[in-house]
């Protein structure tokens, strides 16, 4: 039951909204050809990397999957830098040289989306690791697919984290495809909350559409992570509106699947319905943030585009810190 | 005359006194302390061969056992490294690289280059390699070779307790990522070894034996078998620049090269299997930046091409011998 | 024990998602796994079918069970050699959310199955018996609080089950019908509680599930029984009504700093809070009242549902017009008594049973002596 102030309710409509402007945005571009290699979108599943991250501070970090860029938003990696990474610039968050599935940005506690499926989990385990040895209450949090759920990495991340008592939260954000492979096929236990049964720890679900439902969940698993309660296991059910990947044509979803969902389960729809039902917040307010995250995308693509890639002479460098 | 002590124990050292120094250093590893939840002795083991024997007792809570569970916790160690923390984890044997090569070469190795240059992760994981354990095949495998492959990695391969003390606690001091691989058959080699701490720093070979005719490249426990081939050969007037590069990444290329072209002559010795392996380095490096200062063909000494055999006769046969090594040198010398 | 009468049928409305909420977070709740589940389908499918039964009709579900159930079937040995009845799933969506099982409940009420049988805890429970008109129900309970569902091996309500549907036993001797309370709002929304309804000044629904006492304002009971744990124990230890009384109660609560009583109660497993009380009365049957309280969430057996504000007209109404239950214990006593359980020789001997001097529960026959 979370207490939330008109600000804390502002910033998370913001943040919401300006995960789904990016991620439409960029998919627009990518259809138009302007953006190289390989991006994944997060466009649908907002509530879900803003009702966790809202929580957290720069101490916090979180690791993230190859489609990241909801997660990057919401820790508070800047919009302009995370924009010209997409697009290969020298002015990119990683300099150009990480692209979509790597942006990350370790000071604001954002150790990067990741191409490896699974490979995030791990590294949480070392996050509540420094924190446990230097006595500090901050947590990590390990966001990861339905398809990662089953990747050895992560059954032993949330052994270990068990086993060590550490300070870490593991999300399955389950949309219910692993690529192509629907969950329900490829889930043993066709649980999540009882694979962390299975691990000694405590595993709740909560309906990824809803702000206020993540938001409270979140909440409370990492009041207990930061007490010294451990690690716990969160299900966020969501939908993903695009494909796995940009050029995927989601033949393998049901008939106006997406369609569907984005007219009864949108999470910005169901935010700004419950605040202005609820005389929490204006409508107007809400239309002057649409109206401001706009601009910053507009401009966030302008500069991208505008940019220089990087220099040929950065090929060599960032490899070691000395050699 | 520093007193001496063994390999296993000069890397017990160098954890030690790194441990002492400086509080973000931890350890962790299967059995590294041996004991832990079981009912009887806490330190039990330190370890497989007991190289991390006593750590406990003088720093408690700081060197851990961990389940066996390799890409959780090499990962939990890379993870710890992006936090500032020095973790030093053992990987058990270097032959259990695949189940957690993708943390380390995927991850750890990346991060500073993908994320623009922010990234540092000073992790260092520890591992076991050689044959004449009679171990078999999936405990005697060196593949020091893949690991150098890897951009953002290093290598560390020192074969002398004094080395081995050395290089260890510059590993644990330097902000890269390394591989730093210890000889099982070295465990017990015991050599004069500073007290104190001291580093050596990475990229600088040793030249073990000094001489005008030959030059031998050898690796870990091969750097003893040329030196006692030099030594033999000495007798007959053939002398031989021994060197033993300590690091395969970074390559001390300099010394190598300067020496090729002082000798004319190469022979590179090298316990791993042949393909892609530092014989072909090195043989490599030769080829293209030494050739005007060949006088022979290049000589390899290495391993075949097959999985490491268990029988005493067979794993004898496998390993290069002095023998091996002093008919390449004479082969070379033709 | 097998009657030639085979044309019998029950539902089946098992929840995979009970137990799986944040009460998992902030106490030491069970979670019982999904195999746990469909293991407890696959008992009581035979429990009922060592009586007679006919067919099964089964909600469908994507959390497992009916996978796991199915597979069952399929490949264990031990089940190959049972008269199982038709396992038939019900033809609706799945949506994955309560709207399944209401949507089952409805196509059971149609089929008229002879009972229902319900895997879940007190929120389950509440969406099939708005739907299930007077289809008498059996519970295992799986979620949280269970504080409407008894507590009882799935094999006994299996027993139980196949005695009342067959007319091994008198239908009136242990059907029991239970009270509930309407919440309508606005006079166009009605919904029903089982247990309790609690008004809370909580901003919304969010994680649903209640057990920060400091926002509870009103409490509106059916029953409130003192071994219970939830929302109904800060009845059940103040001033316990029992299933079968003709009334509820009713407890306006506030911080228990501000009151000059509290009770400290089990509002979910494992976790005490004490809850100041402001006032306890009895409500009465057919009696509508309006809420006290002018906005917050509504809450229906320990579920957060329905957010109101001030302008909504919010009124409760206890009611008689609840499900209809199949007391487990009283079911298989009387058939003890019938003697239906013991064979002598060929044929059962269906007449009582004089060696049985069993006081049992509840009773209020002779003891017959030896």
């Amino acid at each position: 039951m979370s207490e939330l102030s008109k600000n804390q309710l502002l910033d998370a409509y913001r943040m919401m909204r300006t995960i789904r402007d990016f991620e439409v945005r960029v998919h627009d571009e990518f259809a138009k050809g302007g953006i190289p290699g390989f991006v994944h979108l997060y466009a649908g599943e907002e509530a879900s990397a803003t009702g966790i991250c809202m929580h957290l501070n720069d101490e916090d970090r979180i690791a993230s999957t190859h489609r990241g860029h909801g997660h990057c938003i919401a820790k508070g990696v800047d919009v302009m830098g995370m924009m010209a990474e997409i697009y290969g610039k020298e002015t990119g968050t990683c300099k150009g040289k990480g692209g979509s599935m790597h942006i990350a940005d370790l000071d604001r506690g954002m150790l990067g989306a990741n191409g490896i499926v699974g490979g995030g989990p791990p590294l949480i385990c070392g996050v509540g690791l420094a924190h446990k040895m230097r006595g500090t209450d901050g947590v990590g949090i390990a966001f990861f697919g339905d398809g990662a759920s089953n990747q050895g990495t992560t059954l032993e991340a949330m052994n270990l984290a068990t086993v060590w008592n550490l300070p870490c939260i593991f999300v399955v954000e389950n949309n219910g495809y692993a690529e192509t492979t629907s969950s329900e096929w490829s889930v043993s236990c066709d649980s999540y909350a009882d694979r962390a049964a299975g691990f000694g720890m405590p595993g709740t679900t909560c309906d990824g559409h809803d702000f206020f439902a993540v938001h409270e969940t979140a909440g409370e698993a990492i009041k207990r992570a930061r007490s010294g309660g451990g690690p716990s296991f969160i299900e966020v059910k969501l939908n993903r509106y695009y494909g796995h990947f940009e050029g995927d044509s989601q033949t393998y979803r049901g008939d106006n699947e997406v369609e569907k969902i984005k007219a009864e389960k949108d999470c910005l729809m169901l935010f700004r319905k419950r605040v202005t039902e609820a005389n929490l917040l204006d409508a107007s307010e809400m239309d002057a943030i649409d109206k401001e995250v706009a601009e910053l995308i507009d401009e966030s693509v302008k500069k991208a585009e505008a940019a220089a890639e990087p220099s040929v002479d950065t090929l060599l460098t960032d490899v070691y810190v000395s050699y | 005359m520093a007193r001496k002590i063994t390999y296993q124990q000069a890397v017990n050292e160098a954890l030690d006194q790194e441990m002492a120094r400086d509080p973000s250093v931890i350890v962790m590893g299967e059995d590294v302390v041996g004991g832990q939840g079981s009912p009887g002795e806490m330190d039990a083991w330190g370890g497989v061969l007991g190289v991390t024997k006593g750590l406990y007792a003088k720093h408690g809570d700081r060197i851990m056992d961990t389940p066996i569970t390799e890409s959780g916790y090499i990962g939990a160690a890379v993870g710890a490294a992006t936090c500032g923390m020095r973790p030093v984890a053992e990987l058990m044997f270097i032959d259990f690289m695949g189940v957690c090569l993708d943390q380390i070469f995927n991850q750890a190795g990346k991060f500073k280059y993908m994320f623009g240059g922010k990234a540092e992760t000073p992790v260092v994981i520890r591992a076991m390699y050689g044959a004449g354990f009679r171990a078999a095949a999936q405990h005697s495998q060196c593949l020091y070779s893949v690991f150098t492959h890897f951009p953002g990695i290093k290598v560390v391969l020192p074969s002398t307790p004094y080395d081995v003390k050395g290089l260890l606690i510059q590993s644990i001091r330097d902000n890269d990522p390394v591989m730093f691989l210890e000889h099982k058959m070295l465990y017990t080699l015991e050599g004069e070894v500073p007290e104190e701490p001291y580093t050596i720093p990475f990229g600088e070979a040793n030249l073990v034996r000094e001489g005008g005719d030959v030059t031998i490249v050898g690796f870990g426990r091969m750097v003893h078998l040329a030196a006692e081939v030099a030594d033999k050969l000495a007798k007959e007037g053939i002398s031989c620049d021994v060197i033993d590069p300590r690091t395969t990444s970074p390559l001390d290329e300099e010394t190598i090269l300067e020496s090729i072209e002082n000798t004319g002559r190469l022979v590179v010795v090298d316990e791993s299997n042949p393909r892609c392996s530092m014989a072909s380095d090195i043989a490599e490096l030769a080829a293209t930046k030494a050739f005007s200062s060949l006088k022979a063909a290049i000589q390899t000494v290495t391993a075949p091409h097959v999985p490491t055999p268990f029988a005493a006769s067979l794993e004898d046969a496998y390993i290069p011998s002095v023998d091996h090594i002093e008919a390449a040198v004479r082969k070379a010398l033709k | 024990m097998r009657t030639a009468n085979k044309n019998k049928s029950i539902g089946i409305v098992a929840n995979p998602y009970s137990s799986r909420d944040i009460r998992r977070l902030i106490s030491s709740a069970t979670s019982i796994q999904t195999v746990e589940r469909a293991n407890i389908v696959e008992r009581i499918i035979v429990s009922v079918a060592n009586f007679g039964l006919d067919r099964v009709y089964m909600m469908p579900d994507k959390g497992g069970i009916s996978s796991h159930l199915l597979r069952n079937l399929k490949t264990q040995q031990r089940l190959k050699d049972v008269d199982l009845p038709e396992i038939e799933f019900l033809d609706i969506p799945i949506t994955s959310t309560a709207e399944d099982s209401e949507n089952a409940a409805k196509l059971l009420f149609e089929k008229s199955v002879d009972a229902v049988l319900i895997l879940g805890g007190d929120g389950t429970h509440r969406v099939v018996a708005k739907e299930i008109g007077d289809i008498p129900m059996a519970s295992i309970s799986t979620g949280t609080n269970n504080a409407f569902p008894r507590f009882y091996e799935a094999t006994l309500i299996g027993m139980a089950i196949g005695l009342y549907i067959n007319g091994i036993v008198p239908a009136e001797e242990i059907l029991h019908k239970n009270k509930t309370i309407h919440v309508r709002l606005n006079d166009d929304v009605d919904e029903i509680a089982l247990v309790d309804v609690a008004i809370t000044n909580d901003q919304w629904v969010g994680a649903r599930a209640l057990w920060q006492m400091e926002n509870l304002k009103e409490l509106y009971l059916t029953f409130c029984e003192p071994s219970a744990i939830g929302m109904s124990s800060i009845g059940g230890l103040l001033k316990p009504v029992s299933r079968s009384q003709q009334n509820g109660l009713k407890v306006t609560t506030a911080a228990p700093d501000n009151c000059e009583q509290s009770v400290n109660c089990p509002i979910a497993p494992g976790l005490f809070e004490e809850v100041g009380i402001v006032s306890s009365d009895i409500l009465e049957v057919d009696e509508p009242c309006k809420i006290e309280t002018q906005y917050g969430v509504i809450a229906f057996d320990g579920e957060r549902e329905i957010e109101f504000k001030k302008q909504d007209d919010v009124v409760i109404e206890l009611k008689n017009d609840g499900p209809v239950t199949i007391d487990i214990n009283k079911a298989i006593e009387i058939a003890v008594k019938q003697g239906s359980f013991v064979k002598k020789k060929d044929k059962f001997l269906n007449q009582e049973n004089t060696d049985v001097v069993y006081q049992g529960s509840k009773t209020n026959e002779k003891v017959v002596s030896v």
